[in-house]
This record gives structure tokens, sequence and C-alpha cells, in this order.
């Protein structure tokens, strides 16, 4: 048994042309046995980013609640927004920090710029190793099998409705293959002047 | 209760510091939107056995923030040692460059902590004797904070620290504009340094710094300050004057302080200086009441 399978999750960001889309699977269980559908496990950290936090469970709403601290602490201090690469930075350290004792979770960054409005993912290891592609990152139980769907589906300039469709069908396909992610999807689509949320209906097993 | 007497606590050490600015010096910024800085400092040379490139007064914090300091010298290498740690701290963790503010802040929060014990009775006995300049670049453009002994930090335009700023700022008032040059600026700041300073300036007793977006901070040679001082006008007074106009600090009282800025008026020379034997008093009295007329002000403010 391994501690990253002991939840389950299924995690997803994309660029856009001119936007991200990021989504997740919804359930919480402990090993094979499903205790809820609604489990939030992607949040809100700016205007424009997101983090997704596939991984132990508890790490999750841990590792969100110490980053929502330093994140907040930075902006009052240097008086503005936080933007994403920094942000992942930021994030970055805070892993490195338990080096020998890490949080058992690997994030998933989405965001636009604030000021370019330039489309930024990122995913890193439970130790903070960030990878900042130009495509698409991954996360969680079922990595494995959204990469295939993510590489198979995937091309680059999508709009906005063109990414929705791109990514929940590489989400969904992807954790119908893995028995412990899924029970439902949440879908964000974040472009420079709105956020759009997403509930997918998806098999319930 | 407790806070007058700290207060006058305070202003009991900030007096001992004034006496003990052991230099006369002008430091001068200037901030234009043209994004950049010039920076000219005088060293006061006591000996010509002292080794003046072993007195620095203009400091790099970072690549892009550059610090000029006046007061107590030891003081100021904690307080730029801080700011130095504070900048590379934040790009460890955020992988960005400090902005110029955060890095002021992060040394007004050190200079503060002092006073009657904390609640964790970690606090320094006095403060920290020491005037910063900061100038750098980041996001918002070029910027220039100063701050006092007390951390209080303000953006200027164009500054003067040190004893002889109050006249060096008149002139600063007068001569800076948004739209200088840099070679314009270099000029004006050394000419306003000529202006305050009691020894001829030369490659030597004068430290220049630039912070440009290109080149960011960038210290100049020797050659480089050479070059700057032969574009510096000379004033039209004959070298005997120049000589007497040293000692006249003697008898310059708290009116006639503002003028300072010309000390070849004839009518502050001194009788004395024409004598060879008294040359090495007076050469030791002008700093002590040079500092004095400096506190008469202070305190009458």
């Amino acid at each position: 048994m391994s501690i990253l399978s002991y939840n389950g999750s299924a995690m997803v960001a994309m660029k856009g042309k001119n936007c991200v889309a990021i989504a997740t699977d919804k359930r919480f269980g402990i090993q094979a046995q499903t205790v809820s559908m609604d489990f939030p496990k992607v949040f809100q950290m700016g205007p424009h980013l997101f983090i997704g936090l596939p991984g132990l469970a508890t790490d999750t709403q841990t590792v969100m609640e110490k980053l929502r601290f330093r994140k907040n602490l930075y902006e009052l201090k240097e008086n503005r927004t936080i933007a994403p690469k920094v942000f992942s930075s930021l994030v970055s350290n805070m892993l490195y920090e338990k080096r020998f004792g890490p949080f058992f979770v690997e994030p998933v960054i989405a965001g636009l710029d604030s000021k370019t409005g330039e489309p930024y993912v990122c995913n890193m290891d439970l130790i903070g190793c960030p990878n900042e592609p130009e495509d698409f990152v991954v996360g969680g139980t079922a990595s494995a099998q959204l990469y295939g769907m993510c590489e198979a589906l995937w091309e680059p300039d999508l709009g906005p409705e063109d990414l929705f469709e791109t990514i929940s069908q590489a989400l969904i396909n992807a954790f119908d293959r893995d028995a412990i992610s899924g029970w439902g999807a949440t879908v964000y689509i974040i472009e420079k002047d709105k956020i759009t949320t997403k509930e997918l209906k998806t098999r319930m097993d | 209760m407790q806070n007058h007497k700290f207060n006058s606590l305070y202003l009991t050490q900030k007096r001992c510091f004034l006496q003990e600015v052991n230099t006369i010096e002008v430091l001068i910024h200037f901030h234009q939107k043209v994004a950049f800085f010039k920076s000219t400092v005088e060293k006061r040379i006591t000996s010509p056995l002292m080794e003046s490139t072993t007195i620095e007064k203009i400091v790099e914090v970072d690549k892009h923030i550059g610090c000029a300091v006046s007061g107590l010298m030891a003081d100021s290498r904690t307080m730029i040692d801080r700011a130095r740690v504070e900048c590379q701290n934040h790009w460890f963790v955020y992988n960005e460059s400090m902005s110029v503010e955060s890095c002021a802040q992060a040394v007004s929060n050190l200079a503060i902590q002092f006073g009657d014990s904390d609640d964790d009775g970690a606090a320094m006995s006095r403060p920290f004797g020491v005037a910063i300049l900061f100038a750098g670049i980041d996001e918002k453009g070029p910027q220039l904070y100063h701050m006092d002994p007390s951390g209080t930090f303000v953006e200027f335009d164009a500054k003067a620290i040190g004893s002889g700023s109050e006249g060096a700022q008149q002139s600063l008032q007068e001569m800076y504009h948004r739209s200088m040059t840099l070679s314009e600026a270099t000029t004006a700041a050394l000419t306003i340094l000529k202006q305050v300073m009691e020894e001829k300036l030369n490659s030597s007793n004068v430290e220049v710094m630039t912070m440009t977006p290109d080149k960011l901070f960038h210290m100049f040679t020797k050659e480089q300050v050479e070059e700057a001082l032969k574009l510096v006008a000379v004033p039209e007074q004959s070298k005997a004057a120049q000589q007497d106009a040293m000692f006249s600090f003697q008898h310059v009282t708290a009116l006639e302080f503002e003028e300072l800025a010309e000390p070849h008026e004839s009518q502050f020379v001194e009788e004395t200086a024409d004598e060879e034997d008294n040359y090495e008093d007076i050469a030791c009295k002008p700093f002590s009441s040079g500092a004095h007329v400096f506190l008469k002000k202070g305190v009458a403010l």
C-alpha cells in the first residue's frame, strides 16, 4: 500500500488560448471504501489562480490552509496579488522545507498571469520539484491514464469551449480506468474576465 | 510616563549619534523617469595615511538595489547585512527579485527594535545611528527611499543626507527636474557635493554609483570618477581663499548655517588661518564646530 494511493484522486490542468482549465474528480475514499462524493480537492487562491492537491486527503486540507496563510502574508506585505509563477515557487519552497518528512500531496497549479494574461500550468512532486510545461499537467492515482488521454486529445490554442470538452473527456475516460478515483467531476475554466465552474455527469462507480 | 521617558532617551541617543557623525558627507540620489540613479558620496579622509578604498559608503544589497549610508559605520554594516539576507531569502522562496519598498521595510523592522525590553525580552538598548538611502529598480520602476534611525522610510525624487545636507537639499530642490539625463545628474550631484564639502573633490574621496535598467548596480571606477569631475564647473575663487574657507566653520553660528553652501565668502575668513603654527589646531576644530552647528539647528527644529 502506498500512502499516495490511500485516498485516490485524479486531476488535470490544461493550457488553452488565453485561458486555462483545471479539472478534478470528487471521490473521498479510504482504500476500497468510498466515504464522500463531493470532497473538494481544487481550491481558488487568487482571482485567476487555482491549485489542486491530489494525494493524502488530510495533507490536502492542511497544505491548502498553510498555502492560504503564506499567500495572504505575501499579498499583505507586498501589497499586490501574487503571480502564478511566484505562487509556484512558494509552494515548492514550502514542500521542500519538509524534505525528510514530506506532505503527501503532488500539487497541480493553473492560472493566468494578472498583468499579461498569459496561461500558466505547473505540477510538482511531493518534495517540491516543479514542472512547467507548455501543454498540460496531471496528478493523482490516475496520472498514468491521464497522461495517455491528454497526449492523445490535447492540441495547442484551444478556445474556452473546446478546452472544456477536451479536458472533460480526458479526465472522465482516465478516471473510469482507475478504481479509486472518479465518483463525479468538477471543471474550472479560467479566462481573463470570468471563471466558469461546471459539474460533470459521470459513472458513479 | 513610560512613553515620556522613552522619548527623551531616544532624543539623547540621537544627539549622541549626530555628534559622533565622523564624516562630513553628502549623499545625493536622483530619481528619474528614464530610470537611472546617480549617487555621490564624500569620504572624509582624516589622514593621508588612510587607505581611502576601505571606506565603503555605497554598498550593493542586490543586483537591482544599492544603498548609501551615513552615520555610525559599524551600525550600518548590521543593517546592510539584514537587507542583503532579506533580498536573498525573498529570491530563494519566491524566485523573484525583492521590491525596493519591501527591502526598506525589512530593514525598518530591524531599526525599530530598541527601547525598554519587550515581552520576549529581546531589544536593543539604543537605535541604530544610521540614515540610509535605498536606490533600486523593480516592477514599479526606479525608486529612492530615505530611512532614518527611527526606521521611518519615505520615498524621494532626490535626497541629500549627512552633515551639510540641508544646504545640499536646498540646491537639489533648485537643480533637480524630472527630465534630467544621466550626465546632467552626475554633474549636478558632484557640483552640489563640491559646494558642501570641505576638501577638494578628487577621485579618492568621492564614490559614485549609478542604477540603470540595463547595467543595474554599477560603481564608478577611479577613471570614470575623474572623467565626471572634469565636467564639474570650477568655482571662480583663488586657491588661497579656498583654503581659508575650510576653516571658516569655526565662526559659523546657527543663523549662518544656510550660507555654508558658499564657503568661499571672504567675510568668514579666520584671521589666525594665516599663521602656519595654528594650522594643525584649526584643522581639528572645524569638525566639532560643524557638528555643533548641525545639532543646534536640529534641536531648534
